[in-house]
């Protein structure tokens, strides 16, 4: 499968301070990356290299096959909004879209049409003749993430694109983002909001002190944390017909299953510590003794928890 | 529909432009040439100018040149003096009016060209401008285009209302070639004074005016006469770039100008440079600067 984004080996460094470590990172085609971080750990300088706005000290970065640092036409098929950037004051976003869709090699009638078709998206159609400067941050905010969208990008590149949006902003800018993984296209989001991590992206990759730490896909590094370092979830199973003592036996039998307890005749709550493959066992053993799954949900392991154990204290690996 | 009625709502899209709207979202545009990228960043730069404070700057600068002239207020203390020892012609008339040429051409350079570059930097905007599939190179040369345009048009500006000027006050003949040669050193001077003020404005964080003012019209010049009259070479103090007004002034007839050289009163200026080799130095200079600039833009990291 063609790569959106392969970075190889990619370090940099300021004189003795290394930002970024031997990092690799690769985003496939159609796959939302959340690129996870404390303050510090190299995100936004991994973000600037990919996009060519700094050099790595070593290491290469290719664009859907092409070398960024190489190939300036690489970024044809990307739209970024790095380091909340800003337009020029005085343009209105038509004006602003205007001179993007131009460099991009829209015409102007594929300029008209895309401005007001991203225009809407970020909901700004209505301020397209205002002059940015009268603009809120959130506006100016999305008024950027238009521009980022304007020329039909594969891959989209985010640095933390909610941040500075109050709450409604940053809940219809996440409802945009989602509605964009519904089209053909990559995305790498640098982001401190963990739920819109797990809401939208596909994989993630983490890094501290400029070193990866975690890479892959979001449920499997979930669960195969909570495997590795033996912290249990807690499944629970409601069915639409009473649950079997059998059935329950054989649940307790499982691999993983360190508890079982029955909430009454149509819920079952598991202690569980085992691989994703250990636990559809389980949902096929339920599906096998015809019970109908009407809930299945998961507590205890989730991004949140995954962050913070893996970003604390020593080196974790589950790479 | 016009592009603009339909950017701004002001008609309603027809239904093959919906229609459109649905063929384009998931479309694949190439990417266009660097003379058609370089020719958007220059109109968008000349949009920023206009819309900004530079152009009514420019204007008024040129303004006040029959202001000055027509109301007699320097007659007594610089014009009458100066006409006598220069002679009363028609060129020398263009000259008198053109007098702060040396001062115009580093302001208007710095004021223009000192702090655009800077401040995409201040502003982010370089967060827009660089992460895109267009050269840093084009970016830089497109800027700078834009500047010296209106460079250029205050250039010709005071030397159209000078001529004018000099026609309404009867003058029977204005020499050509006196007036070629001066507007020839002046273009070639605006375009190294700009040069030099955007390309030290790479090496700068935020953008200045009085510093390349003070470098172009007051360190360098006092610099240059100093050393140029030390070692006795004061014959090609014209080629120095920084020159380039009082060597316009020179073809027109005239060594008095508004420039560092009348506080050196002690010292002889001899503005005997060729104007045509002097033009071809300061386009030299002019690049070299370009070229410097444009090296640490491109390894600018940001």
């Amino acid at each position: 499968m063609e790569l959106a984004i392969e970075a190889e080996n990619l370090t940099k460094r300021y004189g003795d301070f290394v930002a970024v470590n031997d990092l690799e990172l690769n985003v496939k085609h159609g796959e939302f990356m959340g690129l996870l971080g404390p303050n510090g750990s190299g995100k936004s300088t991994t973000l600037k290299m990919i996009t060519g706005l700094i050099w790595p000290t070593s290491g290469t970065v290719r664009i859907f096959g092409t070398d960024v640092s190489q190939h300036r036409e690489a970024l044809s098929r990307v739209g970024c909004v790095i380091e909340t950037p800003e337009f020029y004051m005085s343009f209105t976003p038509s004006e602003a879209l205007q001179y993007v869709g131009r460099l991009y090699g829209l015409s102007e009638r594929e300029i008209a049409i895309r401005s007001r078709d991203v225009l809407e998206d970020v909901k700004m159609w209505e301020w397209r003749d205002k002059p940015i400067q009268k603009f809120s941050k959130g506006m100016r905010q999305r008024t950027v993430l238009a521009q980022a969208m304007l020329p039909n990008p594969d891959l989209l590149i985010l640095d933390e694109p909610t941040s500075g949006l109050d709450p409604r902003g940053m809940i219809e800018m996440r409802s945009v983002l989602s509605e964009l993984k519904k089209r053909d296209m990559s995305m790498l989001i640098s982001t401190h909001m963990l739920k819109e991590v797990s809401e939208m992206c596909d994989s993630v990759t983490m890094i501290r002190n400029g070193n990866l730490i975690a890479s892959g896909d979001v449920n499997e590094l979930i669960m195969r944390y909570a495997e590795q370092s033996k912290k249990r979830i807690e499944i629970s199973i409601r069915t639409m017909n009473p649950i079997a003592d059998s059935v329950l036996k054989d649940i307790s039998s499982c691999q993983g299953v360190y508890d079982i307890q029955p909430m009454g005749d149509y819920e079952v709550r598991i202690q569980f510590s085992g691989s994703l493959e250990d636990q559809s066992v389980i949902v096929d053993l339920i599906q096998a003794a015809g019970l109908k799954m009407v809930a299945m949900n998961e507590k205890g392991m989730d991004i949140e928890r995954l962050y913070m154990e893996l970003t604390k204290g020593g080196e974790a690996n589950i790479r | 529909m016009k592009f603009t009625d339909f950017l701004n709502g002001s008609e309603r899209p027809s239904e093959a432009d919906l229609q459109a709207e649905g063929n384009h979202r998931d479309v694949k545009y190439p990417l266009p040439s660097r003379a058609r990228q370089l020719r958007t960043v220059y109109l968008a730069q000349m949009k920023l100018f206009m819309k900004g404070y530079v152009p009514l700057t420019l204007l008024a600068m040129i303004a006040v040149i029959p202001v000055i002239i027509y109301s007699g207020a320097l007659d007594n203390l610089v014009i009458d003096s100066t006409r006598e020892v220069i002679g009363d012609t028609g060129e020398t008339y263009v000259a008198i009016c053109l007098g702060a040429m040396s001062a115009m051409m580093a302001l208007i350079a710095s004021m223009v060209c000192g702090s655009m570059l800077p401040a995409e930097f201040k502003h982010r905007t370089a967060y827009i401008n660089f992460p895109i599939p267009q050269s840093r190179g084009v970016f830089y040369i497109g800027k700078f285009l834009a500047g010296f345009t209106l460079i250029i048009t205050a250039i010709l500006l005071a030397f159209g209302e000078s001529i004018l000027m000099a026609s309404f006050a009867g003058y029977p003949s204005i020499s050509t070639v006196a007036v070629a040669q001066a507007l020839l050193v002046s273009i070639t001077g605006g375009f190294a004074f700009g040069a030099i003020a955007y390309g030290l404005s790479a090496f700068m964080n935020s953008g200045s005016t009085m510093l390349p003012f003070s470098i172009l019209f007051i360190i360098v010049p006092t610099l240059c006469i100093v050393v140029f009259n030390a070692i006795g070479y004061m014959g090609l103090i014209g080629y120095v770039p920084v020159f380039s007004g009082d060597l316009a002034l020179a073809a027109l007839g005239s060594d008095k100008t508004l420039s560092i050289s009348v506080l050196m009163s002690t010292i002889t200026m001899d503005m005997s440079a060729s104007p045509v080799i002097a033009s071809l130095i300061n386009v030299l200079c002019g690049v070299l600067f370009l070229l410097l600039g444009l090296s640490k833009t491109r390894r600018r990291e940001i």
